[in-house]
């Protein structure tokens, strides 16, 4: 049950999650708060979840401003329109699936996956981790996320010509990365990659300190020396892989579990 | 001395039970198959005993041969599913080729009941202590080269 508190005109919006364990709901209770105060852990929530949607790396001082903007916006919400059934569904839905997916994580984070099955995933992958790859790339640069994406949006199919003459005419940055090392590449980038593929767009990509950019990969050289990174240098990754990969399995196996012990 | 002799004999004969290669009528081997090493040996029985299951049927058994990240990934009743196009009923090896000392690439011939014989290739790892084979689905046609070489 969500308790909509309309009548406190200059208070300020307080978000508490409330967890019964005796039931299966998630209660939300929304109250007003009277100061605005962003909290330590309210900048930390604001800072990682913004990285885990958008990719986008914000500050300390960016997410308490940013906090402390949504909390006044909200409080008016409320004031001005109320919170509807839809509204209060919407915020349990979020909560639900927020706990949901960090209950399935944190499952898996508990079970170590074994060597056998990391060595045997890296030695099937060897060539995504050789060393001598290169890439050249050409960047497009925006300081404007909505920007960015408008561009990616009408050059995404269309040859690198076209996105160049686009740019020319709107004043688009281009800068130009050479021979870049594969194993060196940002993972935000790397996951992106078509293995050994060239002539296509990245989606836009916001890396820490620099402007957004819309990556284009215009060659991809393959080496002929056969280096590669050591399992040890890599297993994490290859983990965190694997798990990504075994959610949803998981996630069932979960819910099947709990529905059993459940009356 | 006797007695000496007499206990090295029985342990390499025992030895060589524990890693002599099986016979069946649905797995052929080449008359002239010339094993170099022991690994390879393995390697040989892994793939005799994998294809002699899988040519009946005995997937719970076929699935332990398996590469232990596709193990990780899909459970037993997901492997069911995902091989349950294959129709072989023999198999033909034909050659056993290396890119590297733990990756082996072996050509065979698998025959079907209608007598048919179609080549394809199997992908087989060497992780920690045995061969471990790489299963791909064939309930729908391969979606990529790879698909096509080694369903």
């Amino acid at each position: 049950m969500i308790r909509n508190k309309k009548n406190n005109v200059n208070s300020i919006f307080v978000l508490l999650l409330a967890f019964f364990s005796s039931s299966l709901a998630v209660t939300i209770d929304i109250s007003p708060d009277k100061n605005i105060s962003v909290s330590r852990y309210e900048i930390a929530a604001l800072k990682s979840y913004m990285k885990e949607l958008f990719r986008f790396h914000m500050s300390d001082k960016g997410a308490m401003k940013v906090a402390k903007e949504n909390k006044i916006l909200a409080n008016e919400y409320i004031k001005k329109y109320g919170l509807s059934d839809f509204d209060k569904s919407k915020i349990e839905v979020m909560a639900n699936t927020y706990l949901a997916d960090n209950m399935v994580k944190r499952i898996q984070n508990e079970i170590k996956i074994s060597d056998k099955v990391l060595y045997s995933y890296y030695l099937d992958n060897k060539e995504k981790y050789k060393t001598g790859d290169k890439i050249d790339f050409i960047s497009f640069e925006f300081n404007d996320m909505r920007k960015a994406i408008d561009f990616y949006v009408r050059v995404r199919d269309k040859d690198f010509s076209y996105a160049q003459k686009i740019a020319d005419e709107e004043n688009v940055d281009t800068k130009e990365f050479l021979n870049q090392k594969l194993f060196k590449i940002d993972p935000n980038i790397k996951k992106y990659l078509d293995d050994h593929k060239s002539g296509y767009f990245l989606p836009p990509i916001y890396l820490k300190g620099r402007n957004i950019k819309v990556l284009y990969v215009k060659n991809y050289k393959q080496s002929d020396k056969d280096d590669y990174l050591s399992f040890e240098q890599v297993k994490d990754e290859i983990a965190k892989k694997l798990k990504e990969k075994n959610f949803i399995k998981v996630r069932n196996e979960l819910i099947e579990k709990y529905k059993r012990e459940t009356p | 001395m006797i007695k000496y002799l007499f206990l090295v004999f029985q342990i390499f004969f025992f030895l060589g039970c524990g890693m002599k290669i099986p016979h069946y009528s649905d797995v052929i081997l080449p008359k002239d198959l010339n094993i170099s090493n022991e690994k390879e040996k393995l390697l040989v029985k892994r793939f005799t005993e994998y294809w002699h299951l899988r040519s009946n049927g005995a997937l719970e058994d076929s699935y332990k041969y398996e590469l232990p990240y596709q193990r990780y990934l899909n459970t037993l009743e997901e492997y069911k599913r995902m091989i349950q196009g294959y129709r072989g009923i023999k198999t033909k090896l034909v050659k056993i080729d290396y890119i590297d000392e733990n990756q082996s690439i072996i050509t065979r011939k698998v025959v079907y009941s209608d007598n048919k014989e179609i080549e394809r290739k199997d992908k087989w790892f060497y992780i920690r202590d045995n061969w471990y084979h790489k299963f791909y689905q064939t309930i729908f046609p391969p979606s990529n080269q790879e698909e096509a070489q080694f369903q």
